[in-house]
């Protein structure tokens, strides 16, 4: 016998107006986690005034620091560094400041939040696949953190080309824009990466921020110094901002930075970093999108 | 002092079964493998007092704030304020109770890290007293300054104190006007590195520490929680 | 015997309002508290169990301001509508720490936390972890930390929410038996039929107002100017139509299958004139009944009007 089968008319009407791509779904996503981290007041505009000024103050030390006078002291030995130069102690001392507390505060909370919200059924009980959701987080942050870490540097190379004394130095200058865009690359994979795989990891925001901290100020600083205890440059390998400065100093010529191992072994370094922190979060979230959906 | 007790209780019962101390775990050991290697061609006094600044600056400046900044916040994110201020539990025992937890347990960690410090490197038993009096001092500093500022800035109690750390008590120390507010300089006096008045010292963290509680218990019994809702 | 009184309580967030001019009695026995999403039900649980202090009035237990007096919080249990916990406790460890904060010993809180554990039916789950916890389950542990320590003062946010129906069923009746004890028991939810099994005496607030506050039933008769409703099963609901539509105060008929729903401005006339009506046309009814009379009208109609 042939069971019955009826479907009732109550009225429904399925939605039939236009609907995002699936591609183009975590577009979503990365407007709400930029949405969330502009409302989270002081975490964030402390961090813009910071980079805001980190660029008004490079930008003025650049325009003095082209004065032919300083040229002259530079000839002599004085360790003056060139307008362009700037760039990357902008970037060490001021907009990875900003990306510090940014990170805390915005990237260590990102998936942490998600999981211990359950905002993961809300998620993935909708079409959204669990790399539409990880894409949309990360580009989210890194909108965030590339604010200070990726625009402060791209924006005073190009002010650095800007302030160039005719064309021809404008021109001798404008590798220095596609070097600050590659140092803000690596800088805000950098401050994205490890802080949200933290996150994911411990589930919580609070414990994600102290291992972030303790990581970033603790453990890299012990590094460093038994990098230099031990002669084992190498050991400074495991601080991730060591790495990009590394990095940094090599794009712009900035000498000094010990212990340095050279630009490609800290690129490699920070590569091997971020591609953990990628498999740690791309675990925790297809772990989420399997197992925490329905009640209980 | 029951309601304490009880609290504390429920403070032990949390701190270890979270997180957190396992990343307390970590700063144990960064002083304790900088003192295995340390380089053998200085004198056992110098890698001593380097050990004792590494421990001041991370283990006992970061344990209290790590545990007890998010106290108040904590209790507000996740809303289990309402089953303890619903009760006749005056509301700064919830610190009191935290404090009875961590401060003897983080002055014990210092201690003992320094002592296993210590015994690795060698010297003379005074330097070992004076640092973890240093230490200890430095613990109840902390503690304070975690509990005052946790509950003037519950939202993000941890990435203030750190930034407060990590940023305020590196240039205050330099700073001859405002010196006398840094918890490490004072600590680091006691541990008998700096400054020539162990006394004065003490007494500095004890009015400081005052005032950090003071703000944290005004600031406990005005909060309000909650917004408008159901 | 112990009454929460509010006189004039008003309590801004900034500007935005939460609960505005509450003057309120809640006696012994079991009060429902009423209003949709957003009326103000939590702010006024709040302000009741001192988590919040009035921003204008006075809130009390007896005589005592719950917000600056211990006193007043001895004598209260409080179980919260969100659903945030001590995840790393167990739930034998979480009612036993909130009845010793409470003021009991701890081997007295200890036993305590165990009956009441037992009785709301977690005895296998006591001793595991919170976080491990269903939805149902948290619910009982919240209700149990706010039952373990024997309060004059219930105050119960949503304490259904989440259970299934067995469990529903069995909360309901000890909270029955709390406010047949004598305990001041003040219910909040916006789902009518929980609060409609637990008691008839309600408050209903809307837009952080008290809207009416009184017996169901009473409520229902103020509201005279309301058409209400009356429905009669019979074997010819015509025939009984036509002898009561000409009364003035009846305003339309209805017809269903083997019953008539007759609308009137002033229900007793329309009781009255049933009988009559149908022992004048010889209709036999089978069934009388009001759709009207139930807290769900009463409260449609009260936050409809606003």
């Amino acid at each position: 016998m042939t069971p019955r089968a009826e479907i009732h008319d109550l009225g429904y009407e399925p939605y039939r107006g236009a609907r995002t791509p699936p591609a183009r779904r975590f577009l979503t996503v990365a407007r709400n986690v930029f949405a969330v981290a502009w409302g989270s007041r002081w975490g964030v505009k402390l961090p813009f005034i910071i980079s805001v000024s980190t660029f008004v103050g490079a930008s003025v030390v650049m325009y003095v620091a082209r004065n032919r006078l300083f040229d002259m002291v530079r000839e002599r030995g004085a360790p003056i560094p060139r307008a362009e130069q700037i760039i990357f102690f902008a970037f060490t001392y001021g907009f990875e400041l900003a990306a510090y507390v940014l990170a805390a505060v915005v990237a260590c909370a990102a998936v942490a939040n998600d999981l211990r919200l359950g905002a993961f059924q809300f998620y993935f009980s909708r079409p959204l696949r669990a790399r539409d959701y990880l894409a949309g987080k990360l580009l989210g942050l890194a909108l965030v953190i590339g604010v200070p870490l990726f625009t402060g540097p791209v924006l005073l190379a190009v002010v650095r080309v800007c302030f160039a004394e005719d064309a021809a130095q404008a021109v001798s200058l404008l590798p220095v824009i596609p070097r600050a865009a590659l140092l803000g690359l690596l800088g805000t994979a950098a401050f994205v990466l490890p802080p949200a795989a933290l996150g994911a990891l411990l589930g919580r925001r609070q414990p994600a921020q102290a291992l972030f901290v303790v990581y970033f100020v603790v453990l890299t600083n012990a590094a460093l110094a038994m990098a230099a205890v031990l002669k084992v440059p190498e050991l400074s390998l495991l601080d991730v901002g060591h790495d990009v400065q590394v990095v940094g100093r090599a794009l712009f010529g900035v000498g000094g930075g010990w212990p340095n191992v050279g630009p490609w072994p800290a690129a490699a370094a920070l590569a091997v970093v971020c591609a953990l922190s990628l498999a740690a979060l791309w675990w925790r979230v297809a772990k989420a999108e399997t197992s925490e959906l329905g009640g209980s | 002092m029951t309601l304490t007790l009880a609290l504390a209780r429920l403070a032990w019962k949390r701190l270890w079964r979270g997180k957190m101390v396992w990343i307390s775990g970590l700063l144990v050991l960064v002083p304790l493998s900088i003192a295995a290697i340390a380089p053998r061609d200085r004198s056992p006094e110098r890698r001593f007092e380097l050990i004792v600044e590494l421990t001041l600056r991370s283990l006992v400046l970061l344990v209290p704030v790590l545990h007890l900044a998010p106290v108040v916040g904590e209790e507000s994110e996740r809303k289990t304020y309402t089953y303890l201020w619903s009760r006749p539990v005056p509301r700064p025992t919830l610190l009191w109770g935290n404090l009875l937890v961590i401060l003897p347990l983080a002055a014990v960690a210092a201690a003992a890290t320094l002592a296993a410090a210590f015994a690795l490197i060698g010297g003379e038993v005074e330097w070992l007293a004076r640092a973890q009096a240093g230490a200890a001092a430095g613990v109840a500093g902390a503690s304070a300054f975690a509990l005052g500022v946790g509950a003037l800035f519950p939202r993000h109690p941890l990435v203030v104190t750190l930034a407060w750390v990590f940023l305020g008590e590196q240039i205050l120390p330099e700073i001859p006007s405002v010196q006398n507010l840094s918890i490490v300089r004072h600590a680091t006096t006691i541990a008998g590195h700096g400054g020539d008045d162990p006394a004065g010292a003490a007494l500095a963290v004890a009015i400081l520490s005052a005032i950090w509680l003071a703000v944290a218990v005004w600031r406990i019994k005005r909060m309000e929680f909650g917004s408008a809702e159901g | 015997m112990t009454a929460v009184v509010l006189e004039d309580v008003s309590k801004w967030y900034g500007q935005v309002l939460g609960v505005a001019n509450v003057s309120l009695t809640v006696g012994p026995g079991i009060t429902g508290l009423l209003g949709p999403n957003g009326a103000g039900k939590t702010t006024l649980m709040k302000l009741i169990a001192g988590l919040l202090r009035p921003s204008r009035g006075r809130a009390a237990i007896g005589d005592a301001a719950p917000w600056s007096d211990l006193a007043a919080r001895r004598r209260l249990g409080y179980c919260p509508e969100h659903e945030g916990i001590y995840e790393e406790l167990t739930g034998l460890e979480l009612v036993t720490a909130m009845a010793e904060l409470s003021g009991m010993s701890r081997r007295r809180a200890r036993e305590r936390a165990e009956a009441a554990l037992v009785d709301l039916g977690l005895a296998d789950a006591m001793n595991r972890r919170l976080g491990g916890y269903s939805k149902g389950m948290r619910q009982r542990a919240k209700l149990a930390q706010a039952l373990a320590h024997e309060p004059e003062v219930l105050l119960l946010d949503e304490p259904l929410t989440g259970c299934d129906p067995i469990a529903r069923e069995s909360l309901v009746a000890r909270i029955r038996d709390l406010g047949a004890a004598g305990k001041t028991v003040l219910v909040s939810s916006h789902v009518l039929h929980e609060v409609e099994a637990l008691t008839h005496d309600i408050v209903v607030m809307f837009r952080g107002r008290v809207l009416a506050e009184g017996d169901v039933y009473r409520l229902r008769e103020l509201i005279d100017e309301h058409p209400h409703r009356v429905r009669v099963e019979c074997d010819r609901p015509r025939a009984l139509a036509e002898a009561l539509i000409g009364e003035d105060h009846v305003t339309r008929a209805a017809f269903e299958d083997g019953a008539v729903e007759l609308m009137t401005r002033v229900p007793d006339k329309l009781y009255d004139a049933i009988p009559a009506a149908a022992a004048a046309r010889g209709v036999k009814i089978r069934a009388l009944t009001s759709p009207d009379n139930n807290l769900q009208a009463v409260f449609e109609y009260l936050t409809e009007k606003k």
